[in-house]
Order: C-alpha cells, then structure tokens, then sequence
C-alpha cells in the first residue's frame, strides 16, 4: 500500500503532519507541535474553522467535525497551509496517510489556500517555501521515496523557475508536478495511488468536466447575469435605482443608503433587487480605494539611558520606530518594554484630495483613559497630507493590549462616517465604496 | 478599596489610571536610588499586583514568599477578589477530591481529556452570556498556598479552550476540589 508524508511548504521551512486524529465533538479542533500540548495560535482556531461546517469543509467532505493535528513545526498566519492540510484528511480517511516520514513510500509537499468551494488560490512566496524544502525533499529523493509537489495552478511559473536551478538540483527529485485549480485535481491525481480508484467510490470524485461546484456556480452567475441583462433592458428604473443610491454616497449619508439597499434587497421588485447586487460592483468608482490610504504604525521609545517619564516632561525626544505590516491583516506586535506610546498615521497616497478619518481603538484591555485607548481624527486630506492618532502606554501596563486601527477615505465629508469613527453609530457601516482599512496592533508584555 | 474595579464608572476608572500613573512616574523616578540585587529583600503590595494584574507566573522568591507569609496571601486573596472577573469558590460536597469542572454565574469550566493523546486533557471556559467580560487570565490558588496564572487565549464561539498535559498543575489545580480559581 501507498503511504505518503504530507509536507506543509512554508516560508520557514518545511512541516510534517505526524498525526492526525478526531476529537470529541464537543472541544474545537487543534494543531499542536510535536505531539505535546501546546496548542499553536492562531492556526488552531483557523484550522478549526477550516473543518467545522458551516465555514468549513473538512467535515463537510469527511464527515467528522473535530480533529487533533500534530505537525512537526509552527505554521504562522495565513491560509497556503490549507491544502497540504485538506491532502492529510484525504489520506488519512484512506488510512494512507503516513504518521512517520521512514514509513512513507511516496512524500507530498503541498501549498496552496482552498475555498469553501474547494478552488484552490494562489499563494505569496512559494519559490521561497520550494527552496527551504530543497534539502528534506532530496534526502527524501535518496532514501528512495517519491518525491511529488502539488500547488495552486497560478504559482507554476514559480516552481518551474525554482525546478529549473540546476544548483538546488531539486528538478532530478521531484517526481510529479501537480498544479491544481481545485481540491477535485488534488485527489484525482492522488486516485492512482490510493486504494478506491472509481469515481466516487468513497470520499471525493474525480473531477469532470463542468460537474464541479464551482461549475455550477459559474453557470448560476452567468444564468443571473442574463436575466439582469433581459430584465435590465426593459428597466431604467434599475438605473435610476443606481443613480439614487449614488446620490446618497456623494451626500455622505450611508446609514440611509444601507437601510434603503437592505430594504430592496428583500423587497418584490426584481429589477431593484438587481439593481442591489450591482450596485456594490460600482459604488466605488471615482472614488478613494484602498490603494490611496497608507495607513502606518510608529513606536514612540525612550533614547538610550533615558525613560518614558523623562519623555513624558519632555527632558527627552522619543525615538520613533516605523512598525511593519504583515500580510495578516495586522501591524507587527510591538514588545511594552520601554514603549513610551504609539502613533498611527493614515496618508493620502493618491493623487486627489479625500476626507480621511482615522480611529484607534482599544481591545481586549481595561484601559479607559482617552490618551491610553485611543481616538478619532478626521480631515481633508491633499495628496500627500496626513492625519495621526497618539496612545500613550502607560508603564504600569500588565496586561496584553491590542489596538484597532481603522481607516476610511471618502471623497465627501460624511456625518455618518465621523459617527461610526467615533463610536456613536452602534453598527459598522461596510458600505459599498467606501474605501476603508482595518489593522490590528498588539502591545506585549513579553517577547513570544 | 472597598469597590471593585468593575463597579467603577467611566471616570473612577480614569482617576484610578491617574493614580497607577504618578505612582509609577514616582516609582521611575526613586528607583535610580534602589538597589538593584533582590537578595534579602522583602515583598510587598506592589509585587503581588504585579503578579494579580499579570500573566507571569511567581518568581520562586514570591511563591516562597507566598507560602511563608501568611498575611502575604491574604493580601493576594483579596486583591485577587478585586481584580478578577469572575472567583470560583471551593467546590463543596464532593467526596471523591476531584472534580471535572466549576459552574458559576455567567462562566463554566469543564475538563474533557482528549479522546486523541488521552494524556492531555482539554480545559474549556465558557460563557453563558455571549456580552460577558472575556478574561485574559486563569488564576489558581491550591490549598497548600501555591498560587499559578495561566494566559488564555482568544475564545472561539463563546469559549475558551486550553490543551495542557493531565499532570500539568492547571489541570491538577482545577480538578482539586479545595483549589480556588479565578478569571480575571
């Protein structure tokens, strides 16, 4: 029988999924190192989402909802360590999935993020995951096991490029290539190899053609892109419905035009709810977006021999530190020790004025005081200008602290927008256009 | 200190941060003035806050501390009370000595061992009330004065979950039904 070690690429190297077990129903599932208790953060929690329905599709496709992973290393944040585990829960209910890598016949080494229609996207830094691997997967090669790379089929020009250098000589290794747009090419190429080679036999089908979810998904869009295009055609008023909505934005007023899409949207007439679906698709046009916020994090630290309290009466300058952005969707944590305070800036990269507003918020911290947790600011904004919020941390600190930091640009000044910044609008906005970002920054007492 | 933190409004809760503020710029300022070696030093409120408000365990010197003076931990005791979220008391009427979790107003403990590695066991936190305060902090404090802080993660889906060893002094402490605990 075919065994096969499933690698899980990552930028720190590779990992070895040595176990995998269901749990009670009642706990969540966990990936822990190494056999021990230590449960891995934040992976466990995304991992648990990953196979429970609904959000999830391991049980959906296995039938359990609980499982225990034990990997031979940490997998920070992200989503490319999904197919490598979505490949373990294959093999495993095929009981081939090997527990140590000696008993393996064949070595899977997989990245690749999966939806919940089981595509499978493309992934950041595969080249530099490939070649962190380059050495396990050749001592793999000598001692005789089949070595085999399956990954998303956009990231194909990056393993070929990485295949194709002679000096990591990975290229005489790899035995198979398996570039996949969906979990469905995952275990139709692994059919051959596993025990049940008939479609459908158990677990998962072989793909075939236009039978995939995604599929039918497709067509169901197609289907509605058509009737919106019949119905459309005898319609301005789905237009005027737009021209209304967009009205509302330029005024600024979103809380009315939420209600009003939230109204049409259940409401009979077919062409307004259609004008709805569409209209998220163009609301942002002519508008801010993303790319013309630069929203930056900076440590403010005492100098050399000097403290925050000779900062704090000013008989020091604060050095200040630029905070990087990860690709989470957080700041880098910054280490408390000799942190005198923090300050976020949101600027106009673009090339037209917006309205900008900046808010930092506390989380999960029983800090109350304004300069401690916090604030709002907002302004029009030329291009290049900034605007800047300021927390002190107090040296008394100890607890944790997490700071939410959230940016919005417009191309008016919305009352609504300064009412969701300053927290007396009780419910987010997430209106269509809007351009908005959201980062979150911790503050540790110790160094993890 | 006859209100607890959580029964303080908005402003109380400011002034008090008024307060740990100059008192720790007055620390900053006195303690180029301090020796810095610990031998033969003595401990006091300010350490036991550090240990209360916290997510470190005691040094050796303040667990030796702890278990030697007995007005020490009486001290810890009620500063524990103040700052916690939630105290489970001693579990009472349970012949056995052990238990397999602690219900409260608002929370739940419950220990599950693992169906996968038996060894290992799972603590789960769970709040009744979705609005509920989320702690930070597991505290214990077993019957022979020996006090211990575990950090607690981010809860998922109105619970917290902890994966320790069966022998681990968290699960030890919590299945014993004379240890006190504490969420804060």
């Amino acid at each position: 029988m075919n065994l096969f070690s499933v690698i899980i690429a990552t930028t720190d190297g590779p990992v070895q999924v040595q176990r995998l077990a269901k749990e009670d129903p009642d706990v969540h599932s966990v990936i822990c190192l190494n056999g021990t208790s230590e449960a891995l953060r934040p992976i466990s929690g995304a991992y648990d989402d990953f196979v429970r329905k609904p959000t999830g599709v391991i049980e959906r496709e296995f039938g359990h909802p609980v499982y225990r992973m034990d990997i031979s290393g940490r997998v920070s944040d992200g989503r490319s360590w999904q197919l490598g585990v979505f490949a373990a829960h294959f093999l495993h209910n095929r009981a081939q999935l090997a527990e140590r890598s000696e008993d393996a016949t064949h070595v899977l080494w997989l990245t690749g993020e999966v939806n919940n229609s089981l595509d499978v996207g493309t992934v950041e830094h595969v080249a530099e995951k490939l070649e962190r691997s380059a050495e396990m997967l050749l001592k793999f090669a000598a001692s005789g096991q089949k070595v085999i790379l399956a990954f998303p089929r956009g990231n194909k020009g990056e393993v070929a490029r990485v295949l194709g250098e002679k000096k990591t000589g990975l290229a005489m290794a790899v035995i198979e290539q398996w570039p996949v747009v969906n979990t469905k090419d995952l275990t139709g190429a692994l059919a051959p190899y596993t025990k049940d080679v008939l479609p459908g036999s158990t677990g998962l089908e072989i793909p075939v053609a236009g039978n995939t979810r995604a599929g039918w998904f497709r067509l169901a869009w197609v289907a509605c892109a058509l009737i919106v295009a019949v119905v459309g055609f005898a319609g301005w008023n789905m237009l005027g419905e737009i021209t209304r909505w967009r009205a509302m934005a330029a005024d600024g007023v979103y809380d009315k035009l939420l209600q009003d899409l939230k109204t049409t949207k259940t409401g009979t007439c077919m062409t307004c709810r259609a004008a709805a679906a569409i209209y998220p698709v163009v609301a942002g046009f002519g508008k801010p977006g993303k790319r013309d916020i630069e929203l930056t994090a900076s440590e403010l630290r005492a100098p050399y021999k000097r403290t925050c309290t000779s900062v704090r009466f000013a008989t020091a300058s604060p050095e200040e530190r630029p905070v990087l952005t990860q690709h989470d969707g957080r700041f880098a944590a910054s280490s408390a020790k000799g942190l005198c305070g923090l300050v976020y800036r949101l600027r106009n990269s673009g090339s037209q004025p917006f309205y900008g507003w900046l808010s930092v918020r506390v989380r999960s911290s029983k800090l109350t005081r304004t300069s401690y947790s916090g604030g709002t600011e907002h302004a029009l904004l030329a291009p290049g200008k900034a605007i800047s919020v300021s927390v002190k941390i107090p040296n008394w600190l100890r607890s944790d602290v997490t700071y939410t930091v959230h940016a919005i640009a417009d191309g008016v000044a919305s009352e609504d927008v300064t009412r969701l910044m300053t927290g007396s609008l009780s419910r987010r906005l997430n209106a269509p256009g809007l351009g908005e970002w959201a980062l979150m920054h911790e503050v540790r007492l110790t160094e993890k | 200190m006859t209100d607890s933190w959580k029964s303080l409004n908005a402003e109380e809760k400011q002034a008090v941060e008024e307060a740990f503020t100059a008192l720790s710029i007055f620390d900053d300022l006195g303690n180029g003035a301090k020796a810095e070696d610990g031998w033969g030093r003595t401990f006091g409120f300010r350490d036991i806050y550090a240990f209360a408000t916290g997510l470190e365990a005691p040094t050796n010197a303040l667990r030796e501390a702890l278990l030697r003076d007995r007005r020490l931990r009486s001290d810890l005791d009620y500063l524990l009370d103040k700052v916690s979220l939630y105290r489970f008391p001693k579990v009472a009427a349970a012949s056995s000595g052990a238990v397999e979790g602690r219900t409260g107003e608002n929370y739940r403990i419950r220990l599950k061992v693992s169906r996968a590695a038996p060894e290992q066991t799972y603590v789960i936190i769970e709040f009744d009330d979705p609005t509920v305060k989320v702690p930070a902090a597991l505290f214990f404090r077993k019957p022979d004065g020996e006090y211990g802080v575990h950090p607690l993660p981010e809860p998922k889906d109105g619970a917290i979950q902890i994966l320790a060893d069966s022998g681990s002094g968290l699960v030890t402490a919590i299945s014993n039904v004379d240890t006190e605990v504490y969420l804060r």
